[in-house]
């Protein structure tokens, strides 16, 4: 990296962490601290929602996805809009109008304190465990280009998130969150612009689309139905419609930044406007990705991009094995780059003979090369047995550092940080504010004052800053990022739904019914995960049904007198008159 | 919230003695509440269009 990338980086990210601190200066009651004094509008809402789940997961391993599985994965997202229209009409009101904390504090009114508890404490392991994903992939960058310490970049990023957000609260990390996802979006599209007019002059726009069509990475909708399939438009729209609902209607880090809203409406424009940007802004990202890909068929790609497995390999008794691979790979580009040319000339010449035969020709070619790439990464396996050979995460930074010009490089880099300390900050805030209204306040000190909970949640934001950082040591046994953070909160997100499902909409199942079918649901996603290969997506709509299912078997076995508890308690909470705004 | 508004009218008039349009307070604005169907079919309207753009997006350079 050059001076000028540094002053970019360091400047960006020193305003960042000094801007989220004195905007959230002011001293607060838990209200304030945890709610940002219920004061936002939808605009911050809608940027706050969309940057806590857009990490720097999401700049960096999306791309690569493209690149490697072309641009299918913005299937995963088309069940959100439709999620987000159901928890307008549905959550939104009933959140509001309880003025709660957290999410899981609306169940304790409907089921008691066990399922409360219960959900708590999933969340707290499933996000605790996220946050730390989600703090490592920056780390990635800087440890693979620029040889830093892996575990000194982890405390450096976590400490930085921890400061502003152990500070300032939900409102600092609201305001912050609007400019980390414009510095990253900003980026992104700057880098895209790059990678466009990085390819060669006599390919126009247009033809580029044509050769990442003809090579698989513009393959945006896919109707066929396969439950093997990890994405396609049905898995998208069934299973990513469940996972959002779960996401965003009961994941306390997403429901924090709607209850900041000043009124229902407030929060429901958030939300709705999350939906209509959120699948464009998906598709923009993963085309960046494709565009990579068009730009590595005119300039010689390495056969691993993750440098650091590569120099471990290359010194290694299978040196020489490696070497003829990377001949063959070199082979293979010469021979694709021709083949592409092949075809560039026939489409230009309307030959669609000519056409076709090129096509067959490339995707042959493109299937040898990677067979070459398997075979590369399943030697840096045998190296070092259980390294990370996925090289998803690596692809788009190697671009970046290579071809990006200087300054721009280091905007990037920023951008990458911030959308890491966006999403990081809201995990940690989300995490503190469960931590202490759900277990410490509920369960450890109902009498607490404000000025105690306050300490309290500042100082669980540092503990889980500290926990998110040492888990992010075992991250990079994770594979890809992206898929990683999702395929791990599919495995808790479906029962957490169904639970919630129950309380919205039944009024005669009770805390011991839903309480019971939660644990039934959540053995049925492990029995799915461990013992079948069902696409991961489909694990959130098992988790959903089967928990509202066996709740409402177990439901008939529950004595008469637990059941009228519970339906009391229901009617207080969909009660309008006692929790009116 | 309207009922506010309409009383601001009703002073107006008596003290005026004249038939004018009750006016909305300046200072406190009634909030517009949007027309969430609409807006629900809005989000679902444009679900519908990406799918459409997509799939003929991929169809065009397949």
């Amino acid at each position: 990296m050059r001076t000028i990338d540094w002053v970019v980086l360091i400047g960006t990210l020193a305003v960042i962490v000094a801007y989220g601190t004195w905007k959230g200066r002011h001293k607060k009651d838990l209200h304030g601290y945890l709610l940002a004094g219920r004061e936002l509008k939808w605009p911050t809402i809608a940027l706050s929602i969309m940057a806590t789940q857009a990490s720097a997961i999401t700049f960096l391993s999306t791309p690569g996805q493209a690149y490697t599985d072309g641009m299918r994965f913005v299937q995963f997202y088309l069940g959100l809009p439709i999620a987000m229209v159901i928890l307008s009409i549905t959550a939104v009101p009933i959140y509001h109008r309880l003025k709660i904390f957290t999410a899981y504090e609306y169940l304790e009114t409907r089921f008691g304190v066990g399922t409360r508890t219960l959900t708590s404490l999933l969340f707290l392991i499933q996000r605790g465990l996220s946050t730390g994903i989600t703090l490592y992939a920056p780390a990635l960058i800087v440890s693979v280009i620029l040889g830093w310490n892996i575990h000194v970049t982890n405390v450096v990023v976590g400490l930085l998130v921890v400061i502003y957000t152990a500070s300032g609260g939900t409102k600092a990390v609201s305001r912050t969150q609007v400019h980390q996802l414009l510095i990253a979006l900003g980026g992104m599209a700057i880098a895209l612009i790059i990678a466009i007019h990085s390819l060669p002059q006599d390919v126009t726009l247009v033809e580029a689309f044509r050769v990442a069509g003809r090579m698989g990475r513009l393959n945006a909708i896919d109707f066929r139905f396969d439950p093997k399939t990890q994405y396609n438009f049905w898995s998208g729209l069934i299973g990513g419609a469940f996972l959002a609902l779960s996401y965003f209607g009961t994941d306390q880090s997403q429901v924090q930044r709607y209850l900041t809203g000043s009124s229902i409406a407030e929060s429901r424009l958030g939300l709705l406007i999350n939906g209509m940007v959120k699948v464009p802004m998906q598709f923009f990202i993963l085309f960046v990705g494709a565009m990579v890909f068009v730009f590595y068929q005119f300039v010689a790609p390495p056969l691993f991009f993750n440098t650091v497995q590569r120099a471990k390999v290359s010194t290694s008794q299978y040196a020489a094995e490696y070497e003829k691979l990377e001949a063959q790979h070199q082979t293979q580009f010469t021979e694709k780059r021709a083949d592409v040319q092949r075809l560039l000339t026939a489409m230009r010449a309307h030959d669609d003979a000519a056409t076709a035969i090129a096509t067959t020709a490339l995707r042959n070619v493109q299937e040898r090369e990677t067979a070459t790439r398997t075979a590369a990464a399943s030697l840096i396996n045998r190296t070092q047995p259980g390294a990370d050979n996925s090289d998803t995460n690596y692809i788009f930074l190697t671009f970046v550092i290579d071809y990006l010009p200087a300054g721009v490089v280091g905007l990037v880099l920023a951008a990458i940080f911030c959308a890491a300390m966006s999403a990081t900050s809201s995990g940690l805030n989300s995490l503190a504010s469960t931590t202490v209204v759900d277990i410490f306040r509920r369960l450890g000190k109902p009498h607490a004052t404000d000025a105690e909970c306050v300490r309290l949640s500042k100082l669980a934001t540092i503990a889980w800053g500290l926990f998110a950082i040492a888990f992010a040591e075992f991250a990079n046994r994770l594979g890809s990022l992206i898929e990683a953070v999702n395929k791990l909160g599919s495995l808790f997100y479906g029962t957490i739904l169904a639970i919630f499902l129950l309380a919205f909409y039944t009024k005669r199942v009770s805390g011991t019914a839903a309480f019971l079918g939660a644990l039934i649901g959540e053995a049925a996603v492990v029995w799915c995960a461990v013992a079948t290969d069902l696409a991961w997506l489909w694990w959130n709509v098992i988790g959903c049904v089967v928990g509202v299912v066996a709740a409402l078997i177990v439901q008939r076995f529950v004595p008469e007198q637990d059941l009228r508890a519970s339906a009391s308690s229901a009617d207080q909470a969909f009660d309008p008159q006692m929790n009116a705004d | 919230m309207s009922e506010g508004v309409s009383g601001v009218g009703s002073r107006v008039s008596a003290k005026n003695h004249v038939n004018e349009v009750p006016t909305p307070d300046r200072r406190h604005p009634t909030p517009r509440e949007p027309n969430w169907p609409m807006l629900y079919g809005a989000v679902m309207a444009e679900l519908l269009l990406l799918i459409v753009i997509f799939y003929a997006f991929t169809k065009a350079f397949a």
